[in-house]
Order: structure tokens, then C-alpha cells, then sequence
């Protein structure tokens, strides 16, 4: 964008300004601008991680078109409590471990967190947590979903996710016979 | 947020979101959620086929018993095993302590615990004499009594395919899922 030799330099300058700085600004795809540790962002997401990494982080806020305003809150909003959930010293090494370690059930404030958002934003956290790479906000959310389509019919979940049945009749009933077994007792 | 863009509901997830969802639930909702649409039949088919994520559950146990020591046929010969079927029996062992075994529904024998495994299956009214030969990781290989014909079934699907060429058993290296 910028190809004149002296707003390279002060590219450069703000490069290194950004560097010195511990949060980075984030900028949704309907323009609002939210701030985040700059260690929580680069600890829960590894595509912020590498963008910080790479240098790649905007001074007046690193554009993420995909991302909507509440998304976007929602996700600094988890990454900065999460900062806050941790003692500090647990901080430094976890981001490798972090991705590998099989699921653990959701903390007791991660679930909170998940509860009080509605449908829709919930469903555009899960959005934006897969965009971002953050491996735990992605596991709590997909657990919060799986948790509201346990103990629905196939009815029931199109309703609630706004599904199309694309099946014929006699398709679906085929089909349900074939799964009897998972249709027995409850 | 918007609405409008939500009209897709959990449908417009990525893929790998979506099968991340249906990994957490317990294999009865991961199956009933087959009936949802014909996109979410074709990826939990399609992941359980490749064993990715979503897990398969362990029903229970095959066991087999006969004249000889080796279990089903396993090291017999051919013709043995073809013209005496009844040397092959078996029983199966449902872990889940349910009157209503997962497999029932598509392989009523499972359900009657015969002795034998001289099945008749439905979708099979063509081949109703059978005989199991083997099993490994949901898969069944059957026997029909003539000298040439093989069968493999998946054990939770109403399916099965006539292998091309003969086999006496698992060693024989086919009966993987």
C-alpha cells in the first residue's frame, strides 16, 4: 500500500513501537476496534500468535474481516479473562502443551461464559474460534453445542439450527429404521 | 449477529467445526443426527468410515467356538469350512448390559443369539444360508455354501459387498475397517 520510501521508515518505527507494546488492536469486520494482552493473544490463538510472530499486527487495529463486532468482544473478552483465570507463572510455557492436551471439560467460568451468549453468538464465537485457531475457546463452545443437541430428535435439531430436511419421506424413514436402536427409551 | 447470515445455522459451520460437535456426543445422538440432512449423513458416514474423530463404540464381543481349537476356520482349510458349517458356531457378548444391542437392527441373528451363525438376513433373502467365517473391528466375512462366494458385512450398516476373489480369514488380510 504504502511504496514511498519515508512511510517505510515509519512503518519500521511503528513496527517497533508495536513490539514494545503489550496488547494488540483488533479490528472486527464492521470496523470497531477492541484491545487484547498481547501474551493472552498469542498464548490462546495460534493464527494471532503467528501474526504477532510474523509482525504482521496493525497498529490502528489488525483487520479480521471474518469477524464480527460481537464475535470479535466475545473473543477478547475470553482471551483477557483467561489471562486472568491462570497464575501467571503457568503463563510462559503452556502454548504447546495447550494444543495437544485431549479435552477437558469446561471450567466452571468457561461455562458461564458460554451460557450467557445467545444462539447466534455463540454460533459466531465457534466461528471465529476456528478462525483464530484458539484450540480451547473452540473446545468450549463445540461442547456448549453438543450439550444443547444431546437429548433432541433429528426434528428438534433442525428447528434449533435452522436445517433444511432435504430427505423424502421414504428416504427418512429408511434411514430410521436402519438406526432403530438409536431411537430406543428416552 | 447478523440474521441474515445465520440462516444457515449449524449447516454453515466448517466441516471440521461441525464434526468436532457430533465428536462429543454419545454414539446414539451421533447416529440419531444422521437424519438431520442428507450433508450431515454424508460426513458421519464418511468420518466414521475413516475412523477419524468421531469414535466407534464397543457393543461387545464375537466369540467363537467349534471342533477345532483355531476359532472360526481361521487356519482351515478351504473346503473344510464350506461343507461344514455347523463346525463354526459362535455367540455374541453385549458389553452394554442393554436388551437392545446397537447391532440389532440391521443383523436380527445378534438379536436372537442363535447358536449358529446360519443367518438370514433381510437384505440378504438372496444368500440366506451363512456362514460366519471371521470378524475384525465391525466387520463380518460370511460364507455362502457354494465353493466361491464371499461376503463382508459392516455390522452397523445394512451392507455388504461379494469379494472378488476368495478368503479364508482375517490372516487372509482383507478384514480391516
Amino acid at each position: 500500500m504504502e511504496v514511498d520510501k519515508g512511510k517505510g521508515e515509519a512503518e519500521e518505527t511503528r513496527k517497533v513501537a508495536e513490539a514494545d507494546r503489550d496488547t494488540v488492536t483488533l479490528k472486527s469486520s464492521d470496523g470497531k476496534l477492541f484491545e487484547v494482552s498481547k501474551e493472552a493473544a498469542a498464548r490462546l490463538s495460534t493464527v494471532l500468535a503467528g501474526m504477532i510472530a510474523g509482525g504482521s499486527i496493525d497498529d490502528n487495529g489488525t483487520d479480521l474481516k471474518q469477524i464480527g463486532s460481537e464475535a470479535l468482544e466475545n473473543v477478547v473478552d475470553y482471551c483477557n479473562k483467561h489471562a486472568n483465570s491462570i497464575p501467571s507463572a503457568a503463563l510462559i510455557s503452556s502454548s504447546i502443551s495447550f494444543n495437544t492436551a485431549p479435552f477437558k471439560e469446561p471450567e466452571e467460568w468457561e461455562r458461564k461464559f458460554v451460557d450467557r451468549l445467545s444462539h447466534d453468538a455463540l454460533f459466531d464465537l465457534v466461528e471465529a474460534a476456528n478462525f483464530l485457531g484458539m484450540e480451547r475457546l473452540l473446545d468450549v463452545t463445540c461442547h456448549k453445542i453438543s450439550e444443547m443437541m444431546k437429548g433432541k430428535s433429528p426434528d428438534q435439531i433442525r428447528e434449533v439450527f435452522n436445517i433444511k430436511n432435504d430427505y423424502t419421506k421414504e428416504e427418512l424413514e429408511e434411514i430410521r429404521q436402519e438406526l432403530a436402536w438409536a431411537f430406543y427409551d428416552d | 449477529m447478523d440474521s441474515a447470515k445465520r440462516s444457515t445455522g449449524v449447516a454453515g459451520l466448517p466441516n471440521d467445526v461441525l464434526v468436532e460437535i457430533l465428536s462429543l456426543l454419545p454414539a446414539k445422538f451421533l447416529y440419531r443426527s444422521k437424519c438431520v440432512s442428507k450433508a450431515w449423513l454424508d460426513l458421519i458416514t464418511d468420518r466414521l468410515r475413516c475412523g477419524k474423530k468421531l469414535p466407534l463404540t464397543l457393543e461387545g464381543f464375537f466369540y467363537g467356538y467349534g471342533s477345532n481349537d483355531d476359532g472360526w476356520g481361521s487356519n482351515k482349510d478351504d473346503e473344510d469350512c464350506l461343507n461344514s458349517p455347523d463346525e463354526v458356531d459362535g455367540c455374541f457378548i453385549n458389553l452394554l448390559g442393554k436388551p437392545s444391542p446397537l447391532l440389532d437392527a440391521s443383523l436380527s441373528f445378534l438379536r436372537n443369539q442363535q447358536p449358529s451363525f446360519e443367518v438370514d438376513f433381510e437384505y440378504l433373502a438372496n444368500y440366506n444360508c451363512l456362514t460366519l467365517l471371521d470378524s475384525c473391528n465391525g466387520l463380518l466375512l460370511f460364507a455362502k455354501n457354494t465353493r466361491d462366494t464371499r461376503l463382508l458385512a459392516a455390522l452397523s450398516k445394512k451392507n455388504f459387498e461379494l469379494l472378488p476373489f476368495k478368503v479364508r480369514s482375517s490372516n487372509d488380510g482383507v478384514l480391516y475397517y
